[in-house]
């Protein structure tokens, strides 16, 4: 992602897409060795230092909600907008939660995904009407997100008819989970849905491999990933079917053009997720582009209403927002782990075969 | 507001910028900071 971001604004100030301005980015890690993954606190110091310097206009980011949630209240209060290109949990753009996510009463959180609202309950979909699954048992990491998209999983599982055989949650920094995926084992689920992270996500799918072998497996984005298929690797990780809350964009020939500049420079592969990023920051340089065009002051308000009524040719589409922030295109896509041997097995595209757009709620 | 067509471009130019090594700041011109937070430890 950081590469993509880099790029678009390089691309912009190489074109003096804002007349008179460069754009200078303030990159910052949200995650720390303590935590092994994203860090809440560390967020939380990441949005007051963003916050802190005037000089910041906008912000992309966090990857992840459990960040997102540390962070939104900062920015709020900062009045600072972000666009997250990866973060679901719907509780921080819901009004149900805007005291506490959003105090200062605009909405300054923006995505170029659509949230587990949705991801969530359409896999549940997907496993009913594709998979004809029957019954199911679900899992969480601890962590804000994961939580967050197996409770919006169970509840339409259930209301699809599936039996819902059991939940528990994961200690992300356990090294064992054999004796709930035994006791899982026990009951003889068809399916096992994994809300989380690669962090637990790992260690369950080799886990999971070794015990429940046949169970059909599934999770969410948080297991779209290079690190699962380099933790887990194969053919541990074969088989699981996982979405992502977006469309399916690398293999969309409006993409053909970035992913050839992209490869010319990184060594990696971009994923959907690498081009969420960049269409954050297109939303962002046209925002800044209109507020400066339109000759108004160039102030975190103005960018912020400037991102608010967006309507921006990207790669996946027009983006533009409803009232709180969240993307207007709810697509959900569906893939499945199927190992390529002929590419890397850390290349997220090759290795994870795109099946279709999940059926909506 | 970005058009398509200042969408293409931009996309070109990142083509170009790329075979540049990156951009090239103008000294006259007024810096716009964007934060980026990331989550770049991995443990997997």
């Amino acid at each position: 992602m950081k590469n993509a971001i880099q790029m678009a604004f390089d691309a912009a100030n190489q074109a003096s897409a804002v007349p008179g301005y460069q754009f200078e980015l303030l990159v910052l890690d949200d995650g720390t060795a303590t935590a092994g993954q994203y860090d809440p606190a560390q967020a939380a110091t990441n949005a007051r230092k963003m916050v802190a310097d005037s000089a910041v206009m906008a912000s992309i980011g966090p990857q992840m909600s459990g960040a997102g949630k540390a962070m939104a209240p900062i920015l709020s209060q900062g009045g600072l907008a972000t666009i997250t290109p990866s973060s679901t949990n719907p509780d921080i753009t819901s009004p149900k939660f805007a005291a506490q996510y959003r105090p200062a009463g605009e909405p300054i959180y923006f995505r170029t995904v659509t949230t587990d609202a949705y991801q969530g309950p359409n896999m549940a979909n997907f496993l009913a009407e594709k998979l004809h699954v029957k019954n199911v048992y679900v899992l969480d990491d601890s962590g804000a997100f994961g939580v967050g998209v197996a409770d919006a999983f169970e509840k339409e599982a259930k209301a699809k008819g599936m039996n819902v055989l059991g939940r528990d949650r994961l200690d992300p920094k356990a090294a064992d989970y054999t004796a709930v995926l035994t006791k899982i084992k026990s009951m003889n689920p068809e399916a096992l849905y994994y809300g989380g992270v690669t962090q637990a996500g790992v260690k369950l799918a080799k886990q999971a491999y070794d015990i429940i072998p046949k169970v059909i497996k599934a999770g969410p984005d948080g297991m779209y990933s290079s690190d699962l298929l380099n933790g887990a690797g194969f053919p541990a990780c074969a088989g699981w079917y996982t979405s992502i809350a977006a469309p399916h964009l690398v293999a969309d020939t409006k993409a053909a053009e970035f992913i050839k500049a992209y490869t010319g420079k990184f060594s990696d592969a971009p994923d959907d997720y690498t081009i969420t990023a960049y269409d954050a920051s297109l939303v962002i340089i046209d925002a800044v582009k209109r507020v400066v065009a339109a000759k108004k002051p160039l102030t975190r308000a103005n960018v912020r209403e400037a991102i608010q009524t967006a309507k921006v040719p990207t790669i996946q589409g027009v983006v533009s927002f409803d009232a709180n922030g969240d993307l207007a295109d709810r697509t959900v896509s569906v893939f499945q782990i199927t190992e390529d041997k002929s590419k890397s097995l850390t290349d997220v595209s090759a290795q994870y075969k795109y099946l279709e757009v999940a059926p909506q709620s | 507001m970005l058009t398509r067509r200042a969408t293409a471009q931009l996309l070109a130019t990142t083509a170009v910028a790329t075979a540049l090594g990156g951009a090239t700041a103008f000294a006259a011109d007024k810096v716009i900071k964007i934060g980026v937070d990331l989550s770049l430890v991995r443990t997997g």
